[in-house]
């Protein structure tokens, strides 16, 4: 009987302290994981959309409590210390599923650019509207005054012919970032 | 290889892509340990094979179970490699000793492969896949199956040449393992002609 | 505290006994983590600190680990390590750790750390335990990197990731691919053997 009790605790003994310490670990590279994996997925985007910035917003990420479940990981762009935008990403319904896209805002809630981060959109179809400069660049100026949607539904935005669907998409995007950018701003230290 | 709905030609595809196109053995590289050691005769070859095929169907989806049931819902995905090793290694405990008291001619024959299966890297290899490949349950018994399948194919064509090289004149300092990884090299040389038959 | 023995316990590790070439242990990873200089000297690394770790862990261990279950207790040792080097991948060397892929997990399975506890660790004191592990990877890493240096430069036409030789190189892709890996490795090891006068 002992014998066995003793094998138990042993092995007991082992697994509490190879959990404690992996759980130690876990905790400790949680933070530098996350921007390496972000890093991969957004940094393209994030470099695309603001104009020439000195620091790592993808670093300095902030996390951005909005109502009850949503988060939103704002990314800060800083020339010589100083905020010059904020880019973080939205998402509208396009053709063949979620668009993603990156939206950057000066302080003062002046779109800086836009860029598409994922889609599923048919290549070659939907992607003249995901991948022109072009049209994306449409977006750079607007304000919050303004009304981001397609000339079709009164706004001053033009779609890219026959990818309507997807230029709809993004415009939709953009435009559920453009209400958010009050609440984000609010929690942000400039 | 996400997909929602499964049709009986994704499974045929499926096997095909275990067992020939993406061979577990020979081009995805897992489980060469036992393979270089246990192919130099065709009765060790094939004890090996049914005991491999046996464990890793079995255990593929007993760790798809542990994934989602235990480390996702408890969000301990990052304990992964521990949590498989562990229920691979009790499995096959479980079944040794099984075995010793059901069929001690079975065990005879089997068993001692068993404790060697445990560290065998195809197997934990294939429950990794299964998880990266985002299976679901059905496609995971079947990847498993194809993938055990495979494994034992390379070892059985490879065990059948090496029992030719007792007639082979070849220099001593390429017998034995060297010329086993030149062989099983051109051997998957060979399953390369099966590339594009699936993905 | 011997230090003649703990050379000889070091420098086994290095030519006599080195794996893959003479203790053909932890084969999966010298053939599929060679493409590349980069990808070969970072598994090595990694093992090698995993097989450290365990060693030490696993020697300090031995009079309390009962026989029973020594195996289990083993496993979990060296799993813990496995984790901590696969997280410590993920956080500071990235894009080593998406090209290892699944073969860093899988260094759990890897006869080495395992075959070293129990034919090793178990049975001899911290210190020399500590050169037999430091020696087996070391030499262990040496043979990835060298089979992936070879690999490296004829098959892809590159040294770590800078291309090296002359523009109209074509190189030899084959040996990037999963049979160019056993006949590179079995044509190394037949090499290794004859200037090694012959296997034990």
């Amino acid at each position: 009987m002992r014998e066995i009790l003793k094998l138990i605790v042993v092995l007991t003994a082992f697994c509490t302290v190879s959990a404690f310490s992996l759980a130690f670990v876990k905790e400790a590279t949680k933070d530098r994981i996350e921007y390496q994996k972000l890093k991969m997925l957004v940094a393209p985007a994030v470099k695309a959309v603001f104009p020439s910035y000195d620091n790592d917003p993808i670093m300095e990420r902030i996390k951005v409590k909005l109502g009850k479940k949503e988060i939103v990981t704002v990314f800060p762009a800083k020339r010589g210390g100083k905020l010059i935008g904020i880019g973080y990403e939205t998402m509208g319904s396009g053709h063949g599923g979620p668009v993603e896209v990156m939206l950057a805002l000066s302080p003062e809630g002046k779109i800086l650019g836009v860029k598409v981060v994922k889609h599923a959109e048919t290549p070659g179809i939907g992607t003249k509207a995901t991948d022109s400069e072009e049209f994306l660049s449409q977006f750079k100026g607007k304000g919050l005054g303004s009304k981001i949607a397609l000339t079709a539904a009164g706004g001053e935005i033009e779609a890219v012919s026959g990818a309507t669907e997807s230029s709809t998409a993004i415009t939709e995007a953009v435009s559920k970032g453009m209400e958010l950018f009050l609440k984000v701003k609010d929690q942000i230290k400039g | 290889m996400e997909q929602e709905v499964w049709s009986f030609s994704d499974y045929l595809l499926l096997i095909v892509s275990g067992v020939l196109v993406n061979n577990i053995l020979l081009i995805r590289f897992l489980g060469n340990c036992p393979f270089l050691g246990v192919s130099k005769r065709m009765d060790t070859a094939v004890g090996m094979t049914f005991g491999v095929i046996f464990v890793l169907t079995c255990v593929g989806p007993i760790t798809w179970f542990v994934e989602h049931y235990l480390l996702v819902p408890f969000d301990i995905v990052y304990l992964e490699t521990l949590a498989f090793i562990l229920t691979i290694a009790v499995f096959v405990q479980l079944v040794e000793f099984v075995i010793k008291k059901m069929s001690p001619a079975l065990y005879r024959g089997l068993g001692i492969y068993l404790p060697l299966i445990t560290t065998n890297c195809c197997i934990l290899g294939t429950c990794f896949y299964n998880i990266r490949f985002k299976f679901g349950f059905i496609p995971t018994i079947i990847f498993s199956f194809a993938s055990a399948l495979g494994f034992g194919l390379a070892l059985i064509i490879m065990a059948g040449i090496r029992e030719r090289f007792h007639y082979a004149r070849i220099p001593k300092c390429f017998q034995d393992t060297s010329i086993g990884l030149i062989t099983a090299g051109l051997i998957g040389l060979s399953f390369y002609a099966f590339a594009g038959l699936a993905k | 505290m011997d230090g003649g023995r703990f050379i000889k316990e070091f420098t086994k590790g290095l030519w006599s006994d080195i794996p893959p070439f003479r203790f053909v242990l932890g084969l999966c990873p010298t053939l599929a983590c060679t493409t590349t200089v980069r990808d070969g000297f970072g598994m090595g690394m990694c093992l090698t600190f995993v097989l450290v770790c365990s060693n030490i862990l696993i020697s300090l261990l031995r009079k309390v680990i009962p026989d029973q279950v020594r195996i289990a207790c083993f496993i979990v040792v060296v799993a813990t390590f496995v984790i901590i080097v696969e997280l410590t991948t993920q956080a500071f060397f990235y894009p080593l750790y998406m090209a290892l892929g699944i073969f860093i997990p899988l260094i759990v399975v890897n006869c080495i750390p395992l075959g070293r506890a129990e034919a090793f660790a178990k049975k001899n004191p911290v210190f020399y335990s500590l050169a037999d592990g430091l020696g087996m990877g070391i030499g262990y890493t040496m043979s990835l990197t060298s089979l992936a240096i070879f690999r490296e430069i004829f098959g892809k036409g590159t040294f770590l990731y800078h291309h090296i030789m002359w523009s109209g190189f074509e190189p030899f892709s084959f040996l990037q691919k999963p049979p160019g890996a056993f006949v590179c490795l079995g044509l190394m090891l037949g090499l290794m053997n004859l200037i090694g006068g012959g296997k034990k």
